[in-house]
């Protein structure tokens, strides 16, 4: 309670009270007195009585000053240090006390700061050896955070409710509604997010089937605890999902993990081929009988009429010419269908003969010299089998008892000069005899088990490279020459920067799986439980009444204490009307970043999805939901969301304060505001706010929903109307 | 006596067809059924014009076409690589390594014609 609203007892009782004192004497002494000497009393006092006034008077002016200098320099600093140093201890340790107040306050004051100030240190130093610590844990969920971001599969965690606690960029790309990189609505608005329900994405039956029968193989004590189900997206692609569930140790399912894989265009694929298939078997049968026919009339019967020849000439040649065409379109579409068979990877020319010379040297004890032009071109290769080939190259052309070999890449000189190069391993010798190795089914050497399961074919084919072995050109040496096709170089700043900033997944402390589900009564969930979206809004004024209209919404969702940072909405709306002066100076959106950006309407619907299930939070929530409100009966848009206010929680929190302003409260809880007047960067500021002031609000026993809007209800800002 | 052309191919109806064809068009047609044979020819005839098939017994078609190609005095050679392989990737390496023509059978002995008599300047055309 704040205590300016306690002063009028106060004063009351300070003034009062000693008058009451005074009577009360003043009147027993009256009734013990005779009556004489009442008379003789009363004459001197109503003879003195200006006197008395006076007296009275001067006695309530000295108590009024005395009262007031105690107030003012003893009482209000008390509460205002009380409420700084629980900043100090619950919010911001760097926070000091700076306040007027009599000598011994100052001396308290002081104190207090001194002893901040000590445990600060305390409190830094130990921060640093937890810091440390963390430090390793950090690296390998680094490690675990790379590995799942860059799988191809898409990767879902959730928890038995169905709520997602971990996902990976491909899984929500695959089970997104739209492009991940929507150009016209920038919020991460997917089915896909941290603590949203997984069964947005995918039916719920299906996870429960798969479920169900994960349970059943684990009652009867099967060893296949992993089930599968195929399903289509709302994109309408088809998705293998592998079900895994998450076990106690006491066999109870914690929560289950979804890998997703999209089957597609494998589907689609197998589709093609077996039309292939059947178009070539079908086509050719027919046109190899024709065919057969016509010839085999033509030999029965040699003294057939030069009509009857002809005709069947005919035939012949029709047939042949549409077999060709059969043919051609049948080996083009294969073409295509090969060229997705193997992934090669990228790999500077460079590189290549840089492993090449050191493989020589260790596996083979070969000195092995490598040319190169200034500029090698980059190969396209699985670049251990392609290698392995190349030892073994080697350790044929040494066995045959020739040293001194140069490994040379070149382009290769013909009309397509930079597309194809050449690897040459040159040596003073008679060419190798290399007719063995063709078809040959014998797997190279190499791999971790002694052998490649690769052969000499399978790796020179699925290279489309060619390989043979001549003696070079008037000199007593020979050369193996393999002929390769070239590819573009690679830029690895820029995959660098993909890896760090886009494919991060989100991790969660995975604390979900104990959480409550969504159906219990949200009022008497814990603060610390409830999942959040904390938005804020720009507009062109103050008067949505008046045609005021939102031109920016950011949001940022909270869930389990954490902010997410990949759970973001940030839009700008086209008002359609002028932007005044004094906007555009406040937020820094000029009217040309407006144009072409969809309308209120068009926003609405997405952003209500993006707040679905979760507690909205504003500051100054009464103005924003306004905005909101205004638009109810012409989009049937309503969020029906609980609402809190940061403004009135740190009215809860901090009465005494003077101001609630978010700049105020974020310096006061030691929050950096970046971004002030930007929708999004208000709302991140905002969930800060709201991080910080919930263990001061537990402070004072509101600990559930219910607990916060009953005292952002009889919080004195609450009666302000906006 | 027309141009000389070397069929290279192991392919012995091929063979008969395109020695048919050819010297009905006016060519001097000779016939290799390995890269050994096909060696040797060259090396004796110096041919005009190399019809090369590409899957040969002892060798690749692109392995004599790259030796043909290296060889200055090979340089006025024209080759037209002539294989059942249509992969697009076959035709761009066969003409990187130096190839005039690249024609895939089942071809038209028409077109055939047409181009050898493009590579090599002249006009003549098949005997009906």
């Amino acid at each position: 309670m704040r205590f300016g609203n306690k002063l009028p007892l106060w004063t009351i009782a300070s003034l009062f009270i000693p008058l009451f004192i005074i009577f009360a004497v003043a009147a027993v002494f009256w009734f013990r007195i005779d009556d004489s000497e009442k008379k003789i009393l009363l004459n001197i006092l109503l003879s003195h009585m200006e006197y008395l006034l006076l007296a009275t008077v001067l006695v309530m002016a000295a108590l009024g000053f005395l009262l007031n200098w105690l107030i003012g320099n003893v009482i209000v600093p008390l509460y205002k240090i009380v409420e700084e140093t629980r900043i100090i201890t619950r919010a911001n340790p760097l926070h000091r006390i700076t306040i007027k107040g009599c000598r011994e306050i100052q001396m308290l004051k002081d104190v207090i700061n001194e002893a901040a100030k000590s445990v600060n240190e305390l409190r830094d130093d130990v921060k640093e050896k937890i810091m440390t610590a963390n430090a390793k844990i950090e690296e390998e969920k680094d490690t675990l955070a790379a590995l799942i971001s860059e799988m191809e599969e898409g990767v879902l965690v959730c928890n038995m409710e169905g709520q997602i606690l971990l996902y990976n960029k491909s899984a929500r790309s695959l089970l997104s509604d739209r492009p991940v990189d929507n150009p016209l609505v920038s919020g991460e608005s997917g089915v896909v997010g941290l603590g949203r329900s997984v069964f947005a994405a995918i039916h719920k039956d299906l996870i429960v089937h798969a479920l169900e029968e994960v349970l059943r193989n684990l009652s009867r004590g099967n060893k296949g605890l992993v089930s599968h189900l195929v399903t289509s997206t709302i994109k309408n692609e088809l998705i293998r999902i592998r079900v895994v569930p998450i076990l106690h140790h006491d066999k109870r399912i914690l929560g289950f993990i979804l890998f997703l894989y999209n089957i597609t265009d494998r589907v689609e694929m197998a589709t093609r081929r077996e039309k292939l298939f059947n178009t070539l078997t079908y086509g050719m049968r027919s046109s190899v009988g024709n065919i057969r026919a016509a010839i085999e009339s033509m030999i029965d019967f040699p003294e057939m009429t030069g009509e009857n020849e002809s005709k069947f000439k005919s035939i012949i040649h029709t047939e042949t010419v549409s077999l060709t065409d059969r043919l051609n379109d049948t080996v083009k579409e294969l073409s295509e269908q090969f060229k997705v068979q193997w992934l090669l990877e990228k790999m500077s020319g460079k590189d290549f003969l840089d492993t090449v010379k050191r493989r020589a040297k260790d596996k083979l004890g070969m000195e092995l010299k490598t040319v190169s032009g200034d500029n090698p071109p980059w190969l396209n290769i699985e670049s251990y089998s392609f290698i392995s080939l190349v030892m073994f190259l080697l350790s044929r052309i040494k066995k045959a008892g020739y040293g001194d070999i140069v490994c040379t890449l070149s382009g290769c000189g013909g009309m397509s000069d930079g597309e194809f190069v050449y690897i040459d391993l040159e040596y003073p010798g008679e060419p190798l005899d290399l007719t063995d190795l063709r078809g040959g089914l014998n797997a190279l050497p190499g791999g971790r088990n002694g052998a490649l399961s690769l052969t000499f074919d399978e790796v020179i084919n699925h290279h489309d490279a060619e390989i043979w072995s001549k003696p070079v050109k008037d000199e007593n040496r020979s050369h193996v020459r393999i002929l390769l096709k070239s590819t573009e170089p690679v830029c690895p700043a820029g995959l660098d920067v993909k890896l760090r900033q886009d494919s991060r997944p989100e991790f969660y402390d995975f604390d979900l799986f104990h959480q409550a589900g969504q159906n219990e009564e949200l009022d008497n969930r814990l603060l610390t439980e409830l999942n959040f979206t904390v938005f804020d809004t720009e507009t062109t004024g103050l008067d949505p009444a008046a045609g005021d209209e939102i031109i920016s919404i950011g949001a940022i969702r909270i869930m389990n204490g954490r902010l997410l940072r990949e759970e973001i909405f940030e839009q700008l709306v086209n008002p359609r009307q002028l932007l005044p002066k004094k906007t555009i100076e406040i937020t820094g959106i000029q009217p040309e970043m407006l144009e072409g950006q969809p309308e209120i309407d068009e926003i609405l619907g997405i952003f209500h999805k993006f707040c679905k299930n979760t507690i909205l939070i504003a500051h100054n929530a009464a103005f924003d939901m306004r905005f909101l409100q205004m638009k109810e009966f012409r989009t049937g848009i309503s969020f029906i969301n609980p609402v809190l206010d940061t403004l009135l929680l740190s009215a809860v929190v901090h009465p005494n304060q003077e101001s609630h302003k978010l700049e105020n409260i974020a310096a006061r809880l030691g929050i950096h505001i970046i971004g002030r007047h930007t929708a999004l960067g208000d709302a991140i500021a905002t969930g800060e706010v709201l991080l910080k002031l919930i263990p001061l609000l537990a402070e004072k026993g509101i600990y559930t929903l219910r607990d916060a809007r009953r005292a952002s209800q009889d919080s004195y800002y609450s009666r302000a109307k906006f | 006596m027309g141009k000389k052309v070397l069929i290279v191919d192991d392919e012995e109806n091929i063979v008969i067809s395109l020695e048919f064809l050819l010297t009905s068009s006016g060519y001097e047609a000779i016939s290799a059924r390995n890269g050994k044979e096909a060696y040797e020819l060259l090396e004796r005839h110096n041919p005009d014009l190399i019809l090369l098939d590409i899957m040969l017994p002892d060798c690749t078609g692109f392995e004599i076409c790259q030796h043909v190609r290296g060889n200055p005095k090979f340089e006025k050679i024209k080759i037209i690589l002539l294989t059942a392989r249509g992969m697009e990737k076959d035709i761009e390496k066969g003409i990187a390594i130096g190839a005039d023509a690249y024609v895939v059978k089942p071809f038209s002995t028409k077109d055939l014609v047409k181009k050898i008599n493009e590579l090599l300047g002249g006009s003549n055309e098949i005997r009906q």
